[in-house]
């Protein structure tokens, strides 16, 4: 079994290296060529002194971010804790909380799809309450840059109408979006390209095409929107509803992964002129994206003690039916 | 403040988001089931939770932090959660109630901790640590009671005074100083020993080091803070100038004792003194007898009747033949190689000038309520110390004992005995002459009113018996881990105490007292006196050579001028020359010394094919 995972793994080696290899995207610099069909690249600074106290005029830094802390296991029983939680530089932050469980069941026969659906619920409802939360912090705190945790066409997926209210209200009262992804799914490059594209690249993730193409800080600025856009065929509706979201990669770690910057297309100038600031807020040898996330990320999470606490107002009976097999054992 | 977590009888954990905690300031735990009882902090810790140490994950600089509150006001220090271990001054009857309120106390609550004894009467030796915001609530007495020096600065007492009463030496006797070289234990005796003199308690000091004399001033005392006169209140005495032994008073085991410190004695030698002394002997009259019987024992016994009876001897021949024979017949079988013994070691007693003088002085000065100092080298001190505390201290007591009796006897002051180098005095395992007296004090001289004040930078070569009767120690930084050892075993210190002993700054001393129940962390306070053996000796040598140089070079310049130049063959008539004006020097020593001038470039010297030519500077 053994010599079954050396083969199979070795194999692995070869793939994933064929899938990065100069041979396949090109070399460094055919690929920057290529790139900067797509966008420029430009060095990053890091702000100093006045720089940095002006960035923000004595405004507010909000990070937005949530998190599920689930009691219990098997599906249908467990309960999830949704919590998002709007962290402003100075103030009280913003929590927004609502509970899930998907007691009773929906009605569906197959197990695997009630469990796929239910999970679809709550990535919603998460995303929801963050929207909420970011919402809130607009009208209460009227901060100067909201820093959201992970992709902003995330949102748009997931809690649409709620977004698209969150971005008139920042588009009118002029506060940056941004949502600051430290692992990125996405094909931005491939689709800002098209057709000018290698036919290697097409279908190509990010990940892949930037794999250790910028330098420690480095940024790629991708003005043209690939995300958020209405489907072809949309109605006028739903047109008017879309929301255009433009990703800029930066390296602004030693990792040669790349993060990436969502900001909204309608505002790309009020956006793009922060990136220096995020890049001056990410610590060299982390993971990449502005502390102040992290910060705000290691708040959200209910801690064990919490939880536990929380789950005290059940009736012991009730705690008893979620409680999974799993916390009984030994090791 | 707030209790969290376990809690016990004795000890609980506080933490608070707002101030860092100090190691041992006092708080009050505000649970009223257990009647709010005191703590005293004992460990320290912040806690920041975004600042977690965690080797997985990377570090985050400072800078980022720095810059995220230069651009959004975002302090990452609101986080810090300040956390005490703390003790509890007395066990309460159940566990403390987790989630309890807790707070600084005011002076008033917990002065019955901090002060014991009223401060006009009894001895300021310090600051208590971390007590200065208790100051402003404190009594007018307390205030501006004592000066701190730090880092060489002179500070204001910053903090409730450390007040230890002498009257309470009746029920807790004797004080133990512990601590290593530099740890500021000679800085604390001086003080223990001022504050006597300020309150003229008569103490009885050996001094080894010839350093506890009361004149000097410390540089940079400030004005006033000297309000005691103590060039008045001590008298220093070397032994064997004004003060030794009254031969006369001496018992036989006294006398063995002497002879001992001054060499060690054998059996036959103790046997030899059993036999030769008797009581009311002089110094004149046992030496003479000494004498005696070597000359009798080096003649025989024939040879000493012989000369008894000679018959054309003078009468005084006779005289001493009559007196050998008596010696010798009253020490029979004793081999002259003892009493040999015996008369060099004697010898070397007289010579030191210890049978010239008696207690005397020593006396007077006790009476008066003085600070009677005796200095002279260990070996010395060791002797006389069995000698002269033995005489005080039964004549202490003959007193009580003549009082408990409803006899009268003339009246001796009650005494306290200060040694630096204890260790040295009454060491553990083997004997030493002042041993037994010092052992018998620490017993039973609570009773007469004999205290004992014991320095040592060893307290693990303290005998035993003595260290265990010291009931206050004041314990500065130690070092070494067998003294650690001792002082955990023999104090009430904790174990975060113990582990700090070794980082004590100087001045820092733990006192561990059970006039107070427990250990109080103090800072000695400035001496208002200073050791005369300031000039440190390096700086003394280089003086020295200096002078001696010039000195040099004035006897010999004249001689220099006279000749314009000298070669080393010349050197020989300089030598003449200079025998001739009174100083003598060897062609060597008169080379080196032009030499050594030379290089300090006060004589100018040629070398050519190895001869040297040497001329004064112009």
């Amino acid at each position: 079994m053994a010599d079954d995972w050396v083969n199979q793994l070795q194999a692995l080696n070869g793939r994933v290296r064929n899938l990065i290899s100069d041979a396949v995207l090109g070399d460094k610099v055919q690929r920057r060529n290529t790139m900067q069909q797509a966008g420029r690249f430009r060095s990053l600074r890091r702000l100093t002194g006045q720089e940095l106290e002006n960035v923000l005029g004595g405004g507010v830094l909000v990070g937005v971010d949530g998190s599920i802390n689930t009691f219990g296991g098997q599906f249908p029983y467990y309960v999830d804790l949704l919590r998002a939680l709007a962290k402003p530089s100075r103030g009280d932050a913003v929590a927004v909380k609502t509970l899930h469980c998907p007691i009773p069941p929906e009605d569906e026969d197959d197990q695997e799809t009630a469990i796929r659906n239910d999970n679809d619920v709550r990535q919603r409802m998460l995303a929801e309450l963050e929207v909420q939360a970011a919402i809130e912090a607009v009208d209460r705190l009227q901060p100067k840059v909201i820093l959201m945790d992970g992709p902003l066409v995330r949102f748009d997926m997931r809690a649409k109408d709620s977004f698209f209210i969150l971005c008139e209200k920042v588009t009118r009262s002029r506060i940056a979006l941004l949502g600051c992804i430290e692992n990125i799914e996405s094909k931005v490059v491939g689709a800002v390209l098209g057709d000018l594209a290698p036919p290697e690249w097409r279908q190509r993730y990010d990940r892949e095409l930037l794999w250790d193409l910028l330098e420690y800080g480095e940024v790629l600025e991708i003005r043209t929107p690939a995300k958020g856009l209405p489907r072809p065929g949309a109605s006028e509706a739903e047109k008017k509803k879309a929301v255009p979201i433009c990703t800029w990669f930066m390296r602004s770690s030693l990792d040669p992964a790349v993060v990436g910057v969502d900001m909204l297309q309608s505002q790309l100038d009020l956006s793009g002129a922060l990136i220096d600031y995020l890049f001056t807020l990410s610590p060299a040898d982390g993971r990449g994206i502005p502390i102040w996330l992290d910060l705000v990320d290691r708040e959200v999470r209910l801690t064990d003690v919490e939880l536990e606490a929380y789950t005290e107002l059940l009736d012991p009976q009730v705690r008893r039916v979620f409680r999974s097999k799993r916390d009984a054992r030994f090791f | 403040m707030q209790v969290v977590g376990l809690t016990n009888e004795q000890e609980v954990i506080v933490i608070d988001a707002a101030r860092p905690f100090r190691i041992n300031e006092y708080l009050v735990i505000e649970d009223p089931a257990l009647g709010s009882p005191k703590g005293e902090v004992v460990e320290t810790q912040s806690f920041n939770r975004f600042l977690d140490f965690n080797l997985d994950k990377g570090i985050v600089g400072p800078e980022i932090f720095r810059d995220l509150r230069a651009s959004s006001g975002y302090d990452i220090s609101q986080h810090e959660v300040h956390v005490a271990k703390v003790r509890l001054l007395e066990r309460v009857q159940t566990p403390v109630k987790p989630g309890t309120a807790v707070r600084l106390p005011s002076f008033d609550e917990v002065a019955g901790y901090l002060v014991k004894g009223n401060p006009d009467k009894a001895m300021i030796l310090g600051v208590i640590h971390a007590t200065d915001n208790l100051a402003p609530g404190m009594p007018p007495q307390l205030h501006n009671r004592a000066r701190l020096l730090e880092d060489g600065q002179v500070k204001d007492q910053n903090g409730v005074p450390f007040v230890f009463d002498p009257r309470a030496m009746q029920q807790y006797p004797h004080v133990g100083i512990f601590g290593g070289s530099g740890s500021g234990k000679s800085f604390g005796l001086r003080v223990f020993l001022e504050e006597l003199m300020k309150l003229r308690i008569p103490t009885l000091v050996l001094d080894p080091h010839f350093e506890l004399t009361f004149t000097e001033t410390p540089a940079g005392c400030p004005p006033g803070y000297r309000d005691v006169k103590f060039e008045e209140r001590f008298k220093a005495f070397q032994v064997g100038q004004e003060v030794g032994v009254n031969f006369a008073h001496l018992t036989t085991r006294d006398l063995c004792r002497l002879l001992e410190a001054a060499s060690g004695l054998s059996e036959g030698m103790t046997n030899a003194v059993e036999a030769l002394h008797k009581s009311n002997d002089s110094y004149v009259s046992f030496s003479t007898r000494v004498d005696t019987l070597i000359a009798a024992l080096e003649a025989g016994e024939k040879g000493s009747q012989g000369r008894m009876r000679d018959p054309g001897g003078s009468g005084s021949e006779r005289e001493v033949g009559a007196d050998q024979v008596r010696v010798l017949n009253e020490a029979k079988g004793i081999p002259l190689s003892s009493v040999k013994g015996i008369q060099w070691r004697l010898n070397r007693l007289f010579r030191a000038g210890l049978f010239t003088n008696d207690i005397k002085p020593i006396e007077t000065a006790l009476r008066n309520g003085q600070l009677a100092v005796v200095q002279g080298p260990i070996w010395m001190l060791n002797v006389f110390a069995s000698y002269v505390i033995g005489t005080l201290y039964r004549q202490r007591r003959e007193y009580k004992d003549a009082q408990f009796r409803r006899e009268t006897a003339p009246y001796f002051p009650p005494i306290v005995v200060v040694t630096d180098e204890a260790h040295n005095f009454a060491p553990k395992a083997f004997d030493a002459p002042a041993k037994s007296i010092i052992k018998e004090i620490a017993q039973e001289g609570r009773k007469y009113g004999a205290f004992l004040i014991l320095a040592t930078q060893r307290p693990t070569l303290l005998d035993e018996t003595i260290t265990a009767q010291l009931n206050t120690k004041c314990v500065f930084r130690t070092v070494r881990a067998s003294d650690i050892a001792t002082i955990k075993e023999e104090t009430d210190l904790t174990q975060e105490e113990a582990r700090r002993l070794p980082f004590l700054r100087s001045g820092d001393s733990f006192v561990s007292s059970a006039i107070f129940g427990r250990t109080v962390p103090v800072r000695i306070r400035m001496a208002k006196t200073t050791t005369p053996h300031t000039e440190n000796p390096f700086d003394e040598l280089g003086e020295q050579v200096e002078s001696e140089a010039d000195q040099f070079l004035e006897v010999v310049g004249p001689v220099l001028v006279k000749y314009g130049k000298v070669n080393d063959a010349q050197l020989i008539d300089v030598t003449r020359d200079l025998a001739k004006a009174g100083h003598s020097f060897t062609v060597d020593a008169l080379r080196n010394r032009l030499d050594a001038l030379a290089e300090a470039g006060l004589v100018e010297k040629q070398t050519f094919l190895g001869m040297s030519d040497y001329r004064l500077k112009t």
